[in-house]
């Protein structure tokens, strides 16, 4: 399986009861815990469909909430999310597709309501 | 009124729109994961109208929108079929419409404009443009191109993601972290791994300090970050440990620093962001990033900041401003 030099750095997702304590409030912790500095992958900004979709414990998903400073919703701008759904099948039907809809795909990425059927 | 598009869980909402309740700041929450079974929409030519809870909301009244974390619609009632989802999909474009109606500068920020300024090495080059000082920064697949920026460098690289920090997996308890680390000797013996995909790395700075500033509008809050290793220097990734044993200062930032703030969020567009900085110990700064839907609250829970205070001026000022000025101008 193909991997990469950044993936030599991955770390295993864990944290301890420990830091959990030393967060003080649980309101301080709550907040820390479902605000990523990402948007939460409204799928028609995001390149990677389901990004971030379930969110595991509450410790886990404080570990994300610190770790992700880039915001998804803008990585598809030029890579439409829907593409690969107008583009299934052969050659000739891509063209047919392509010649009958009105719909650009990348429209979809200025839309404010994260879409369902881009998944 | 001021219109909040987030989801039901979103704890940033919480906090300020209870601040908002106990200033007497009038506001409608749209949590979509929730939202459908609570909405009627209509539209006559010009007139697009939802009823919420039984309230009607037209666009003109609304002076502010403050777009947080809305999610994708659901609505129990609705089956997790093609044609469910396709309800939903004609329900999505029915609030589109209506939020289109409201102009974008009255929006906090607007998910275009967001959009346009959250690519990480393109805020890399505006902000040079703008002369912040940044990092020397390559994105390569090349191994004799990476070998040479380590040497130019004296072997101080840092290499870190493009995109997002995590691995997700189909079991999350597995999922895994990248944060920004040091590239050693060791990393470039084999780097046939380098060829998969674009890399980045960027020299190593000896950091004093980190420093994350939050613009909305006018107001500026930059608090400064301490974490120090066991070899007592500042942290490579401040957010290592969960960020538990950071320590937070409000600061003062250099007048030409805040100037260059001012014009990159103007070069974006934005009313909003949150910007990450380091200081160097020879008190040079650099522009890291720039997180245009980023964090804060933590900010102000931890007493060191009172973001939400600015949130509540801006939001004020929209609703003057549409005062005096045509509805849906």
């Amino acid at each position: 399986m193909a991997t990469s030099f950044l993936l030599r750095f991955q770390e295993p997702c864990f944290l301890s009861d420990e830091y959990a304590v030393q967060y003080g409030t649980q309101t301080k912790t709550y907040v820390r815990a479902e605000q990523p500095d990402s948007d939460r992958s409204p799928p028609r900004y995001s390149a990677i469909s389901g990004w971030l979709h379930g969110s595991g414990t509450q410790t886990f998903t404080r570990v994300k909430s610190e770790q992700s400073d880039s915001d998804r919703c803008s990585t598809a701008l030029a890579i439409p999310i829907t593409s690969a759904d107008r583009t299934l099948g052969t050659k000739t039907l891509t063209a047919i597709r392509a010649e009958t809809t009105d719909d650009d795909p990348a429209e979809s990425n200025l839309q404010v309501i994260p879409r369902c059927c881009s998944h | 009124m001021l219109l909040a598009l987030t989801n039901s869980q979103d704890a940033t909402a919480d906090y300020l729109l209870s601040v908002f309740v106990s200033h007497q700041i009038p506001f409608v929450r749209f949590d979509t994961d929730l939202l459908v079974s609570r909405l009627q929409f209509s539209y006559r030519l010009g007139s697009p109208e939802l009823y919420f809870e039984g309230k009607r909301l037209l666009p003109e009244e609304i002076h502010s929108v403050w777009y947080r974390r809305p999610e994708r619609l659901r609505c129990e009632d609705i089956a997790d079929t093609p044609e469910g989802k396709y309800i939903l999909e004609e329900w999505a474009e029915g609030l589109e419409s209506f939020l289109a109606h409201i102009p974008m500068r009255r929006w906090i920020n607007h998910p275009s404009v967001n959009s346009l300024a959250s690519h990480k090495l393109e805020q890399l080059s505006t902000a040079s443009e703008l002369g912040f000082q940044v990092p020397d920064t390559l994105v390569t697949q090349d191994e004799d191109m990476l070998r040479y920026f380590f040497e130019r460098h004296g072997g101080r690289l840092i290499v870190k993601p493009m995109a997002v920090g995590y691995v997700t997996r189909e079991d999350n308890q597995n999922d895994s972290l990248i944060f920004t680390n040091r590239v050693s000797h060791e990393d470039l013996h084999d780097l046939a791994d380098l060829k998969v995909c674009p890399t980045l790395f960027q020299e190593f700075i000896t950091k004093a300090r980190d420093i994350r500033i939050t613009v909305v509008d006018n107001a500026c809050h930059a608090v400064e970050l301490i974490a120090h290793d066991e070899d007592g220097r500042q942290r490579c990734d401040i957010r290592r440990n969960n960020m538990a044993d950071v320590a937070y200062k409000e600061i003062l930032i250099p007048e030409t620093i805040r100037n260059q703030i001012f014009r990159l969020m103007e070069c974006y567009s934005l009313r909003f962001a949150a910007i990450d900085m380091v200081e160097s110990t020879d008190g040079v700064w650099y522009f890291l990033e720039v997180n245009p839907n980023g964090q804060w609250a933590w900010l102000d829970i931890e007493g060191i900041t009172n973001i939400a205070g600015s949130f509540a001026r801006a939001f004020s000022s929209d609703k003057d401003s549409s005062i005096c000025t045509t509805p849906g101008a």
